[in-house]
């Protein structure tokens, strides 16, 4: 049974297997959603060309090219394991790289424009990056100040994603007093309180139990990419549709999340493992 | 504008959460109004020059203190992901940290001033004509410069390394820098360190007032140039 998916060349002696997603745009208007040839066309949210990044003699990200539609919810698993985390770092603009080109939601790299990087594209790392003085109000408005939103537009914002993420009741307490589930749940909810097009999470809400850490990362939003970054795939079962895997920092596979299922694999590392056994053979 | 009043404003409220702004600000302050208690005459010196002297002192502790505090909080900020947050968020990463050699900043010159009228007061409290303030004054502002000097290589030193490091080598860089107003002629002191030696060698400085300007010309520019290499640091390191 071949893999319904393209196939486009090898990479270092693996097959390198990648969704039909073509990277013809990018942030596109609402205005432009209406038609027709513009959904047809599959609009690219995320666009890396040949990014390379060394770290310590290590090849975290070789000549990596990936590009993920408008809408995906993408996981990408890597060996080594911090490929993965450097790729999400490098989108977001928070770790350099040798070489290649980055475009999120059209967006070559971090502007100051009020409605530029800030509202466009959200990030939320295995750290909250938040002070634990701070109230998750305090936190909210600062995000909306920095996004430059109006007093009123912002306390909606704020009213908004505080009762989505549960921390309403501790709105105006120290995050400290709530510990790192309460600082996680607060960056998560700074992320999306601009409702981003693009929102890269690495590694989120690990203090959070599984069940409430499943209905949080379900994130809204039809036209929003999601691009999770995980070392534990087993746990991101049903937050998203599509699948990439790293090894030594090339891309090996990338698919539609449903290829796992239609071989009988499960979301985990064993059968990812077989996936890209599969793909490899497949590709000759 | 507003982003930067923002941002210094969390970071004196950072550093007094922390218990950092107790040091930075109060070293100096309170060591200024110590000088009362200690004899000019323990450093051969006239009342102003001996006030001076032991106010030199205390800056000089100040400054090196101020200066691994900086370097320790600014590898902090990037080790627990802060500035990983703002910068996610497009705010330029030099703004984040002008806002804290800002801080840094109003906290060590409100000290030092705070803490020089202290010394001034033991002075004039000691002499026996009433002495003339102005080269005092010029010397504090010029020492003010060298501080910010000091915080500035500080945050560079920060932004390059981890956090033990960073603090390590910023108070070995600072201290033999300060210690060197004392052991070295004041004419042959470079230019950035001529405030505190200015202050510990009052009595004898032949302009101290025109030694003052000019050493407080080079300190800011120094502290200007070690600030830029401090956003080039940051803008290049990972977060």
């Amino acid at each position: 049974m071949a893999l319904p998916i393209a196939r486009q060349g090898r990479a270092g002696g693996r097959a390198r297997v990648r969704a039909e997603v073509r990277p013809l745009t990018s942030s596109t208007p609402d205005a432009l959603w209406a038609s027709r040839s513009v959904r047809t066309l599959k609009p690219a949210a995320v666009v890396c060309e040949g990014v390379t990044r060394r770290s310590r003699g290590q090849h975290l990200l070789d000549d990596l090219t990936l590009v993920v539609g408008v809408g995906a919810r993408l996981l990408v698993v890597s060996h080594p394991e911090p490929s993965a985390s450097m790729l999400l770092r490098v989108l977001a603009g928070l770790a350099g790289m040798q070489s290649g080109i980055v475009r999120l939601a059209g967006v070559a790299r971090p502007d100051s424009s009020a409605a530029g990087w800030a509202r466009r594209v959200g990030y939320v790392g295995p750290e909250a990056g938040i002070y634990p003085w701070m109230t998750p109000r305090e936190v909210l408005e600062l995000a909306g100040r920095i996004a430059e939103y109006d007093v009123a537009d912002m306390q909606r914002r704020i009213d908004r994603v505080s009762e989505r993420y549960g921390i309403g009741v501790h709105l105006d307490q120290p995050i400290r007093r709530g510990g790192e589930p309460l600082a996680q749940r607060v960056a998560l909810a700074s992320a999306m309180l601009t409702e981003p097009e693009v929102l890269l999470l690495d590694e989120p809400l690990r203090s959070v139990d599984a069940e409430e850490r499943a209905r949080l990362l379900t994130i809204p939003g039809r036209r929003r990419t999601v691009v999770l970054a995980s070392r534990y795939p087993a746990s991101e079962a049903g937050l998203v549709n599509q699948i990439a895997v790293m090894r030594d920092g090339h891309l090996v596979v990338h698919t539609p999340i449903g290829e796992l299922e239609k071989r009988g694999l499960a979301l985990s590392q064993r059968g990812i493992d077989a996936l890209v056994e599969l793909a490899a053979v497949e590709a000759g | 504008m507003r982003r930067l009043r923002t941002l210094t404003r969390m970071a004196l409220h950072e550093l007094w959460i922390s218990f950092r702004l107790i040091p930075v600000l109060g070293l100096p302050m309170v060591g200024g109004m110590l000088i009362s208690a200690i004899p000019p005459e323990l450093a051969g010196e006239t009342a102003v020059g001996g006030a001076g002297f032991w106010y030199a002192v205390v800056a000089a502790v100040a400054i090196c203190v101020a200066s691994g505090l900086a370097a320790l909080t600014m590898a902090n900020e990037r080790r627990r992901g802060t500035i990983a947050w703002m910068a996610a968020r497009a705010v330029p990463r030099s703004s984040v940290l002008f806002s804290w050699f800002l801080a840094f900043a109003i906290l060590l010159g409100a000290g030092l001033a705070l803490g020089s009228v202290g010394a001034w007061l033991a002075a004039i409290s000691r002499a026996e004509t009433p002495p003339d303030a102005l080269p005092y004054a010029a010397a504090v502002a010029a020492a003010a410069g060298t501080a910010l000097a000091g915080v500035a290589a500080g945050l560079l030193i920060g932004a390059l390394l981890p956090t033990v490091p960073a603090t390590l080598l910023a108070l070995a860089v600072s201290a033999p820098l300060a210690a060197a107003a004392f052991l070295v002629p004041l004419s042959a002191l470079p230019l950035p360190l001529g405030g505190l030696g200015l202050l510990t060698h009052l009595d004898s400085a032949v302009r101290p007032v025109a030694g003052a300007l000019q050493s407080a010309g080079a300190a800011l520019t120094s502290a200007a140039v070690l600030l830029v290499l401090a956003g080039a640091g940051l803008e290049r390191s990972d977060l």
